[in-house]
């Protein structure tokens, strides 16, 4: 028998959130998403920043981030002096519907934000603004009310689609009620929140009713509908949905409280409706592209700031997946919005762009099927699909009111005409101010693509003295330590610091990172603890000081400073992290054992939690469990060495040979040398140990120099040339190492007061026996070292407490 | 057709002088003197007013094979890529750089002079990313260096250009005095 042909219904839900969805589920008020999830896989769907849903629905639409597809922001100029909202002529790459239409597959596009005007493709392509009511700023009477150029592919549907429209005067009251059931008692000119709901309920009926049409009445293999509606109810009223926040209205609290969860009910019901048209071998895929905060971490107010209500956004937002041959009743973990497209193609057989930045999501199959890739759909020259017209032949009138819809819901700000200024001058400033910000996006999606100088470069640029923008200002600080250009980031403190833009807490936050980055510990623990006394629960400053104290190894400390956090946000998979790292540095592995668990198990895609879990399950002695760990770390980051080096050792421990030879050649694949470095304070322990080991038959480099004073780390050949067991290497060069090495540290531990007297009674030395200004210098050196090896991931470090420890089976095993 | 000439490098790196050298030796020069000398330049700019709309209009490099033009850094990435050039790159200490142009400015920048230098270095990478990516032949001139030994200097730009000349007597044009804004620190 034929294999049957896979059809797809992907619908898109804006800003749906698990939290919600969990909570009105376990209610039995969601039975329709409740039965796609009981036949099928879920899990988390990590945005992207910056979290803005033209940006989030293209990048979910192509598999790149937004600095490859074009889209940026809310608004984009016309080409004609003023602004326009965002079309799908920004678009650079090919989206899924191209894919498709390419390979001869049928597509239904309703409603995708952006995708006006519409492409020609293989399907049928309703775009955001066909259920758009309004001409310029005015509502347009339902007598009068035209579908907008360019809306509709193919053409010829529009007349047939014109009565799947609802306008906002068509929704009546009782419709609403479900919402606010108090609704009778309001004024509505008084009150103009019901019209809101209205019209949010219109425009996600019409998109509804154009998406069960073309379920039932055309040929397809991929069904797709977008409802932003979502996204609109939360910003208008997640601020009324209970627990009552704090300084809210009550009277208003009880007359809004229900209309979220009214939301979630009403797309649950149309979901319901759609799966009601499908049978069940037609796979169905339910998204968001971010989630709300809907608990104690809504924001208390929104910043004055263009597309300011996105910080009431939350990082994740959902995804449901069933159909044949796909696993039931599991969680699926790491996935992001840029997983979709990759998944669709796979899904369909169909190669991934190797220019893609998302993977398919092979976790959800029950046989994972046999990936394919090609270099880019992009440069694949079939037919696509084509705008349907050209750009700046959309009509200006549905253009104005759409960015109306923007400014109603604040995304972005009006045309402001100041005193003395006329509407040319003030649009002028105005669609200057759109590139600005737009540029400003771009490179935050630099940034969060690890192209840290590509988003300085652009920040340089925009970024304007006499009109500071704090956001500009703290990404340049951000860029400038994530690429070492600290005297760049100290001139921007320096600005800051003398105008009034931000609160002290961040400016010390901001001071920390410089600080760390310049391997100043007492420095940068200064600004966070003086940062931390002024604003307690800053969770920005309480991260940053835990990763310092777990650096510093200040192992109890950073217990406190984490558990605060958990405290305050019990689902910050970072918070767990460093706790459960702080436990793992006292040796309480089954504290951290719990930690790290809790950690991933709030944010899967980790790799260097990972990491820890398996060291702690080792150290725990339970090597199979921690070799399913490190085989974790090994997929999630196939080019860090430490877990192939682990699972080598494991492989060893547990006399498996051929896993010893797998992971003995993954581990020359990835290393390039490795080099045994010993290291710690000048005394008397360090000189025990070196001893020790020298008499046990290992060579060691530099044994003699324990001050370093013949050692030049300046020269850049000086590690290569070395043929030794082990390299001695002073505490004050340990940071000048070569990176291109991967290093085992073996860190002899020893009080600097006591290397003090050593020194001291050393011939050299013997002026004074307790010397404070070498006991200052070398505690100033411990604690650069130690932050500089807090913050290399590539570097295996064992504390050696006791010489004697050198002839023990682990640091044996650690030097061999 | 001959290589166009591309004297390129961040402003204030003597990028002017090298169009004098090349004045001298008889290079034609594309340039229609709408920017005069000043006291920062007295020999003049030798610029183009075309090359400031590079970024919609490159059109005027159609036909300047065998001409010399001054196109400051970064603006040569938005050359034809399909056309020969030969590149002189000007190079010169940065600070050195920014300390020449807040005095060609009379303002005082110091308060953002890391802002200023770091984005001097991205409009030198990528400049150089894309004469490596179109190889596009370049030599890189050191401010410095030309001023102290203008001989050995111009004898490989000579060299490099191909050109019929004598480098001592193009070095006639170097002139120390203008080499008054060298960071004496």
């Amino acid at each position: 028998m034929a294999k049957k042909k896979r059809k797809v219904l992907l619908v898109g839900w804006d800003a749906a959130d698990w939290k919600m969805i969990d909570k009105l589920m376990a209610d039995g008020q969601l039975p329709a998403i409740k039965s796609v999830i009981d036949r099928g896989v879920r899990g988390r769907l990590a945005t992207l920043d910056p979290p803005l849903s033209p940006m989030l629905w293209t990048s979910m639409a192509t598999g790149v981030r937004p600095y490859k597809h074009g889209v940026l922001g809310f608004v984009e100029s016309d080409g004609k002096g003023g602004v326009r909202p965002i079309s799908s002529n920004g678009r650079k790459v090919d989206a899924f519907w191209n894919m498709f239409t390419k390979e001869g597959l049928k597509s239904n596009v309703v409603a995708w934000w952006p995708s006006n005007p519409v492409e020609n493709i293989n399907g049928v392509m309703v775009s955001n603004q066909f259920h758009q009511e309004k001409m310029g700023k005015n509502i347009v009477e339902i007598d009068k009310w035209t579908v907008p150029k360019g809306s509709v592919h193919p053409e010829h549907l529009a007349e047939e689609m014109i009565d799947l429209r609802l306008h906002p005067y068509e929704i009546p009251g009782n419709l609403v009620m479900p919402f606010v059931p108090r609704a009778v008692e309001l004024d509505k000119k008084q009150d103009k929140r019901l019209n809101v709901i209205a019209k949010f309920i219109a425009h996600s009926s019409t998109v509804h009713a154009v998406a069960t049409e073309l379920v039932d009445t055309t040929d397809w293999d991929i069904t797709a509908v977008y409802h932003d509606a979502l996204d609109h109810f939360c910003h208008g009223f997640m601020k009324f949905h209970p627990p009552q926040m704090e300084g809210l209205d009550s009277d208003q609290y009880d007359l809004y409280q229900h209309v979220v969860t009214g939301a979630y009910i009403w797309h649950d019901m149309m979901l319901g409706r759609l799966l009601n048209q499908i049978d069940e071998d037609t796979t169905v895929i339910i998204c968001s592209d971010h989630g709300f905060h809907s608990d104690h971490l809504r924001p208390k107010y929104v910043p004055d700031v263009p597309s300011g209500p996105a910080i009431e956004h939350a990082p994740y937002g959902v995804f449901v997946a069933a159909g044949p041959g796909i696993k039931k009743g599991e969680k699926i973990h790491g996935a992001s919005i840029l997983d979709i497209t990759p998944t669709l193609l796979s899904l369909f057989d169909l190669p991934i762009g190797r220019d893609m930045d998302g993977k398919p999501l092979v976790g959800i199959y029950e046989n994972a099927p046999e990936i394919k890739y090609i270099d880019s759909w992009s440069t694949d020259l079939r037919f696509g699909g084509e705008l349907v017209l050209k750009d700046g032949e959309t009509s200006e009138a549905t253009n104005e009111a759409a960015l109306q819809q923007l400014i109603d819901l604040g995304y972005i700000n009006d045309v402001e005409v100041k005193e003395g200024q006329d509407i040319e001058e003030a649009s002028k400033e105005y669609l200057l101010n759109v590139i600005r910000e737009n540029n400003f996006y771009l490179a935050k999606s630099y940034a969060a693509g690890g192209k840290f100088d590509e988003c300085l470069e652009i920040l340089l640029e925009i970024e304007n003295r006499d009109k500071p923008d704090f956001r500009h200002l703290i990404e340049i600080i951000n860029c400038s330590v994530r690429t070492r250009r600290y005297a760049l980031a100290q001139e921007y403190l320096v600005f800051i610091r003398s105008k009034d833009l931000f609160a002290a807490n961040f400016i010390g936050l901001l001071e920390a990172k410089v600080h760390i980055g310049l391997n100043n510990p007492a420095e940068a623990l200064k600004a966070l603890e003086e940062a931390g006394e002024n604003f307690p629960d800053a969770p920005d400053v309480l991260l940053e000081l835990g990763r310092l104290l777990n650096i510093l190894r200040q192992s109890e400390r950073a217990k406190t400073v984490y558990a605060k956090i958990i405290n305050i946000d019990p689902d910050n998979p970072y918070g767990h992290l460093g706790y459960g790292l702080a436990a793992m540095n006292l040796e309480d592995y089954e504290t951290a054992l719990e930690y790290f668990l809790n950690s991933v198990d709030r944010f899967y895609h980790q790799p260097i939690a990972h990491l820890y879990l398996g060291e702690t399950l080792a150290l725990m002695k339970e090597y199979e469990m921690a070799k399913r760990s490190f085989e974790v770390v090994v997929t999630m980051s196939p080019s860090l060495p430490k877990p192939y080096r682990w699972l080598y050792d494991l492989a060893e421990l547990t006399e498996n040979e051929e896993e010893v030879e797998k992971y003995k050649n993954m581990l020359k694949n990835v290393i390039e040398g490795e080099r045994i470095v010993i290291t710690g304070l000048p005394g008397k322990k360090l000189s025990d140990t070196l001893a020790l080991l020298s008499g046990s038959g290992k060579s060691i480099f530099g044994k003699d120099d324990l001050l370093g004073e013949e050692i030049d780390v300046m020269r850049k050949d000086w590690m290569d040339q070395i043929d030794a067991d082990l390299v001695y290497v002073p505490l004050g060069q340990v940071g000048s190492i070569p990176s291109r090495f991967n290093y085992r540290i073996l860190f002899v531990n020893e009080s600097i007061e006591d290397v003090s007297i050593y020194l001291n009674e050393l011939d050299n030395l013997r002026s004074k026996t307790f010397n404070l200004e070498l006991i200052k210098a070398l505690r100033e050196q411990l604690g650069v070292v130690q932050i500089w090896m807090g913050q290399q991931p590539n570097l295996d470090l064992l504390y050696l407490d006791r010489a004697e420890d050198a002839e023990s089976e682990l640091v044996q095993t650690f030097i061999s | 057709m001959s290589d166009i000439i591309v004297v390129t490098g961040l402003p204030r790196s003597g990028t002017s002088l090298m169009m004098q050298v090349l004045n001298k030796a008889k290079v034609p020069i594309l340039q229609d003197g709408v920017r005069e000398s000043d006291i920062s330049n007295p020999q003049g700019y030798f610029e183009l007013e075309d090359v400031k709309n590079i970024v919609a209009d490159n059109s005027f490099l159609d036909n300047a094979g065998g001409n010399a033009v001054k196109i400051v850094a970064p603006l040569p990435i938005y050359m034809k890529p399909s056309l020969k050039y030969k590149m002189v790159f000007m190079r010169r200490d940065l600070e050195e750089i920014l300390q020449s142009q807040e005095k060609m400015l009379l303002k005082d920048q110091t308060s953002e002079r890391e802002k200023f230098r770091t984005i001097y270095e991205f409009h030198l990478k990528k400049t150089y990313r894309f004469f490596a990516e179109n190889n596009i032949p370049f030599i890189d001139v050191n401010y410095n260096e030309l001023m102290a030994k203008p001989i050995t200097t111009l004898t490989a730009v000579v060299e490099f250009l191909g050109l019929d000349a004598d480098a001592e007597d193009l070095s006639e044009v170097v002139n120390p005095e203008l080499y008054r804004n060298r960071n004496e620190g």
